[in-house]
């Protein structure tokens, strides 16, 4: 029987910290390079903002059903039937958000670390991290997130500290970009990137009610907020626009840039473990979401035997990919435009359901 | 006339039948030979004195049918059947003298002379039937003659409660031929099982300590397999000269000085009881106030909750009449006296180790403690071999839910057997497949006086040097009673080496294993290329080098530990070296790798605990594993996948990695121990009842007057 289990504020904060930041680590620093040049500190912070914004509709949601989860609110609101179907769909996308990011750090993986290995080897391996943590519980991915949150923070500023000398002012400008309105719009648009605190209503019933999930849900923003904004910054500083378009990795190039002294030289490998603890959580915190969602349609009480049905079918997902162009340039970059319709509308749509059909939950009854 | 004449000179030799004959011991037992022999009035006394009750009946004929089975009486009366012989001629003769002055007596008399005539009679046809019969059978008869024996008083009993007038003869007939009944029976169906099972199925379910003292030492002699048994010691005496009681105790558990100086003098000491009034006070109260000079005594009336006593080495007194006996504290075997602890060696800090004996084990923690809020509370475990072990705890200290779960556990054991410590702990712990301990054991009483004070309940057992302290969490594993001992700096610092050793025997023959394997571009050029140059010569890839290094360090620490005194240690050493040297010279292994093995050994000999080491001698060769695969991503799986189910673990409701993951409030006693006077609180996960340890400034000296402001120390 697997249990979600309780945990409280630092738990849930280093979950979503590492599911929304573990990001700025893969292709996605390249795509905004891309899209918005070298304006992207300022793009994710209004993309962050927009995620504030957004999850202000799940919040009052949740407020308004207390101790109930997104998939019971969405029961309750829309029927059993229209409600499921809803969760159904919400638990087959993030099965494949966590296929397509388990793919592409294999593709990742497979650039710099292990060429020769197949893809396959990696996803074994990967699939057997992911069975360990969600046959154990969320209450234990929420512990490993938070023993492991402060090595990830620790080492990316230790990356950015041994970085230093690599940094360039000038190239920072100029400070818009392309220009305001697209960095605006792109920010807007690209709200997905920080789309995982949407799972706070699939583990809602985990955390102690619905002002920790304000607290949780804001604080996770504003923190990852900063985090990936600096990380934008710093790889802005150490590469021109024109260059940070060609990397595949760019944390992962600028820890290879490394070079202090004759013995401090290429600290990429230590990188390359913050790199993976964070995948897995991520991937495991999707993976997990999903297959509570999977049982709560079907009614499934216990979830150990739907663990490894599930893995196979996120092994076949990470198949379908061709390689990593198509995942970094279609992929990743459709999730990250198009993510909110399936994060955040169907949160706001359903709140304004209970809104006019006078839903409320048994605490505001009273 | 002239028959009895000739008896009373000519001697006779016993027919086996006559040999087994002897007389009453007991009052009831007359009774019931009264009956066998046809006296009406005692006849009369015996049912009126049974009572209807059928129970009572049923009762005595579990006794007589354990006096005639397998009990050493029978036999020491065999050996004197001769004198017994005598006695009862001499009793006849006296019978005659009297007969003459009754004739009704005389009567009685000459049908009981009659009786017997004819009961040897019938004893002598049965005895040639015996001796037709085989050889087997023989045997199973002889051994079921004592039945006979008590079989005929146990017919006229039943033919009593029926009213039905019978002769002896034909009492000895029917008793003869429930015997052959029974013979056929068991040879029929019950060919496979032997006597003593027999014995056990008969054996009286006496629950509570009786009042007759003969049924309790019959039980006790049937529990305890005597006279098989030699062990047991069942002393009979008589109380003051006058009441029959008996002291019964494990040879060699008790110290014979206490029985032999403090309880049976005393007790056989007529002017002990000088005193003593029958009507007005009941004999084990008179005895435990005015007789009996042993400092603990203790009632007990239940043979489930006696029976432990008697084997840990207590003495237990019955006494005839009473329904419960008094267990007299005795114990008194030979133990190891304190030593060093043998694993938990400190410079600074006492220097005592816990012993194999519980008693010397408890009093050496409360020594430290000294609180009345130390609770000792005791506990017998396995079925079998009555493992006894002690729970302690903290009272107004220690969360009541947890010395509730500990105590639950515990009751809730159906083992047989439990041999120490070690086996306790994985029948109580939370999860047996996980890969650390959840319970420290330590052989250190200032340890277990810490772990109380703290919060924390403790188990010690009997046998064994080690106490169990829980629940626990990953950072007590790094914990030694020196810390706390030295100023915190250097206790900090201590620490801090022996995470970075445990960190160091864990992770770097891994992560040797995939530098060298995956990425050599991580390795500075020059490192590099020494390690390259080494490892030329050598004929093995790097994965294989490494666990052959690793079994061999494997083989020379067990074989030190195996091997005994200062020779182990020396084949540790020289074994290491030789070993090492050699291989290098043979090519075998590149030098760097002798660097990487020894420096993770030398890591795992920091560790305090010892369950600890070995759990991180098994996850280095997984780790190994992995780094061959994988290099770093096989080795951040390998972690990850532990992490799971470390993480997941719980120490008695406790997360193994509190307090940081979850976070609770604690002190800085975790990596860094901080200062002991800002150690202001219990640590949170506990949930004690009492929360702060000392004031906000433990160091009044301080505060206020003559405080800090005092320049007295100047």
């Amino acid at each position: 029987m697997i249990k979600d289990g309780k945990f409280g504020y630092h738990e849930a904060i280093s979950i979503f910290v590492i599911t929304i930041f573990i990001k700025v680590f893969f292709t996605s620093p390249t795509m905004v390079a891309k899209i918005v040049g070298t304006s992207g500190w300022l793009m994710t912070l209004i993309s962050a903002l927009s995620t504030a914004f957004f999850f202000t509709f799940q919040y009052l949601l949740l407020k308004r059903f207390p101790n109930m989860s997104q998939m019971e609110i969405n029961d309750t609101v829309l029927g059993n039937k229209l409600g499921r179907l809803l969760t159904f769909f919400f638990s087959a996308y993030i099965l494949i958000v966590a296929g397509i990011d388990m793919r592409e750090f294999i593709e990742v993986m497979k650039v710099f670390v292990l060429p020769d290995s197949p893809p396959s080897f990696i996803m074994i391996i990967f699939c057997a991290c992911i069975v360990a943590l969600c046959a154990t519980g969320l209450e234990t991915i929420a512990r490993f997130a938070k023993f492991i949150v402060y090595i990830v923070i620790g080492g990316y500023i230790l990356v950015i500290l041994l970085s230093i000398p690599n940094f360039r002012l000038y190239r920072l400008f100029p400070l818009f970009g392309y220009g305001l309105d697209k960095t605006l719009i792109t920010g807007f648009l690209r709200s997905s990137y920080y789309g995982e605190i949407a799972l706070v209503g699939a583990f809602a019933k985990s955390l102690q009610g619905s002002r920790e999930i304000k607290r949780i849900g804001y604080t996770s923003i504003f923190l990852t907020g900063i985090l990936t904004s600096s990380a934008c910054l710093f790889f802005n500083l150490a590469f021109s626009y024109i260059t940070a378009q060609e990397q595949v990795s760019p944390m992962y190039t600028l820890a290879t840039m490394v070079n202090l002294g004759t013995f401090l030289q290429r600290v990429d490998p230590i990188f390359l473990f913050l790199w993976n603890f964070g995948t897995f959580i991520e991937v495991s915190v999707f993976f997990y979401a999903s297959m509570v969602m999977f049982c709560h349609v079907f009614e499934i009480s216990d979830r150990r035997p739907v663990l490894l049905p599930m893995t196979t079918i996120l092994f076949c997902i990470n198949l379908i990919p061709k390689g990593l162009n198509e995942v970094s340039t279609e992929l990743v970059q459709s999730l990250r435009t198009w993510g909110w319709v399936f994060y955040f509308l169907p949160s706001v749509l359903v709140l304004i359901i209970a809104v006019l059909r006078k839903k409320k939950g048994e605490l505001n009854n009273a | 006339m002239l028959k009895k004449l000739k008896k009373l000179f000519i001697y006779e030799s016993p027919s086996n039948q006559e040999r087994e004959f002897r007389f009453p011991e007991n009052p009831g037992e007359t009774a019931t030979w009264d009956i066998y022999r046809g006296k009406q009035e005692n006849l009369e006394k015996y049912m009126d004195n049974s009572g209807s009750g059928k129970d009572q009946d049923i009762n005595n004929d579990n006794d007589s049918e354990y006096e005639g089975k397998g009990s050493e009486h029978n036999k020491k009366d065999d050996r004197s059947n001769n004198d017994s012989q005598n006695n009862r001629d001499e009793k006849k003769e006296k019978s005659k003298k009297n007969d003459e002055q009754s004739d009704d007596r005389d009567t009685r008399d000459k049908s009981d002379n009659q009786a017997d005539e004819s009961e040897s009679n019938e004893r002598e046809a049965n005895e040639r039937e015996d001796n037709e019969a085989n050889s087997e059978k023989r045997i199973s008869e002889n051994d079921n003659d004592h039945e006979n024996e008590v079989n005929t008083p146990r017919v006229i009993i039943k033919t009593l409660r029926s009213h039905k007038p019978i002769t002896v003869e034909e009492m000895i007939k029917e008793s003869m031929r429930k015997k052959r009944e029974k013979f056929k029976n068991s040879k029929a169906g019950n060919n496979g099982k032997n006597q003593k099972d027999d014995r056990n199925e008969d054996a009286p379910k006496l629950k509570n300590v009786s009042h007759s003292l003969k049924e309790n030492i019959e039980y006790l002699e049937n529990l305890y397999k005597i006279p098989a048994n030699k062990d047991l010691i069942i002393r009979k005496f008589n109380i003051a000269r006058k009441i029959p009681a008996c002291l019964v105790c494990v040879d060699g558990m008790i110290d014979r000085r206490i029985v032999i100086q403090f309880a049976l003098p005393e007790l056989m000491d007529e002017s002990n009881f000088k005193d003593y009034d029958p009507g007005k006070e009941y004999i084990l109260d008179y005895i435990e106030r005015n007789v009996l000079t042993i400092d603990q005594l203790v009632r007990m009336k239940v043979f489930d909750d006696i029976n432990p006593q008697i084997v840990s080495g207590l003495t237990a007194l019955f006494i005839e009449g009473c329904d419960e006996c008094i267990i007299m504290e005795s114990r008194g075997f030979e133990k190891r006296s304190v030593t060093h602890p043998v694993t938990e060696t400190v410079i600074s800090g006492p220097q005592e180790g816990f012993t194999e004996a519980l008693r010397t084990n408890i009093t050496l923690v409360r020594r430290i403690v000294k609180s009345e809020n130390l609770v000792t509370e005791f506990e017998f475990l396995s079925k079998r071999n009555n493992f006894l072990c002690a729970i302690l705890y903290m009272d107004g200290i220690t969360n009541p839910r947890l010395v509730d779960e500990v105590k639950r556990r515990l009751k809730n054991l159906e083992i047989d057997y439990i041999s120490g410590s070690g086996m306790l702990e994985q029948l109580i712990e939370d999860k047996t497949n996980a890969p650390f301990q959840q319970i420290i054991a330590t052989e250190r009483p200032d340890r277990v006086a810490s772990f109380l004070m703290e919060g924390k309940v403790v188990i010690i057992c009997e046998g064994t040097p080690f106490a169990l302290a829980m629940p626990i969490t990953f950072f007590d594993l790094f914990q030694t009673s020196e810390d706390s001992n030295l100023r915190w700096q250097y206790g900090s610092f201590l620490r801090i080496i022996r995470l970075l050793g445990f960190l160091l025997a864990t992770f770097l023959p891994g992560m040797y294993t995939a530098l060298i394997l995956f990425h050599q571009e991580m390795i500075p050029t020059s490192l590099l290329s020494s390690i390259v140059a080494s490892r030329a010569p050598v004929p093995f890839p790097t994965v294989l080098e490494i666990l052959l290094m690793e079994f061999s360090f494997e083989l020379i620490r067990e074989g030190g530990i195996r091997v005994p005194g200062v020779t182990g240690n020396t084949l540790g050493i020289i074994g290491a070296l030789i070993l090492g040297q050699a291989a290098v010279q043979a090519g075998l292994v590149s030098p760097v790798l002798i660097i990487v093995v020894a420096v993770s050994g030398l890591g795992n000999f920091t560790v305090p605990s010892y369950s600890m080491s070995l759990t991180i001698r098994i996850i280095r060769i997984a780790l190994i594993l992995f780094g061959a695969m994988g290099g770093f991503y096989g080795i951040s799986a390998a972690f990850t996948i532990l992490m799971a189910f470390t993480l997941n673990m719980k120490s008695f409701g406790v997360p193994f990695f509190a307090p940081i993951a979850p976070f609770t409030r604690s002190n800085k006693d975790k990596i860094i121990r901080g200062p002991i006077s800002e150690q202001t609180y219990r640590t949170d996960f506990l949930n004690t009842l009492d929360k702060k340890r000392m004031a906000t400034e433990p160091r009044g000296w301080m505060r206020g007057d003559g405080g800090a402001e005092n320049d007295q120390g100047r």
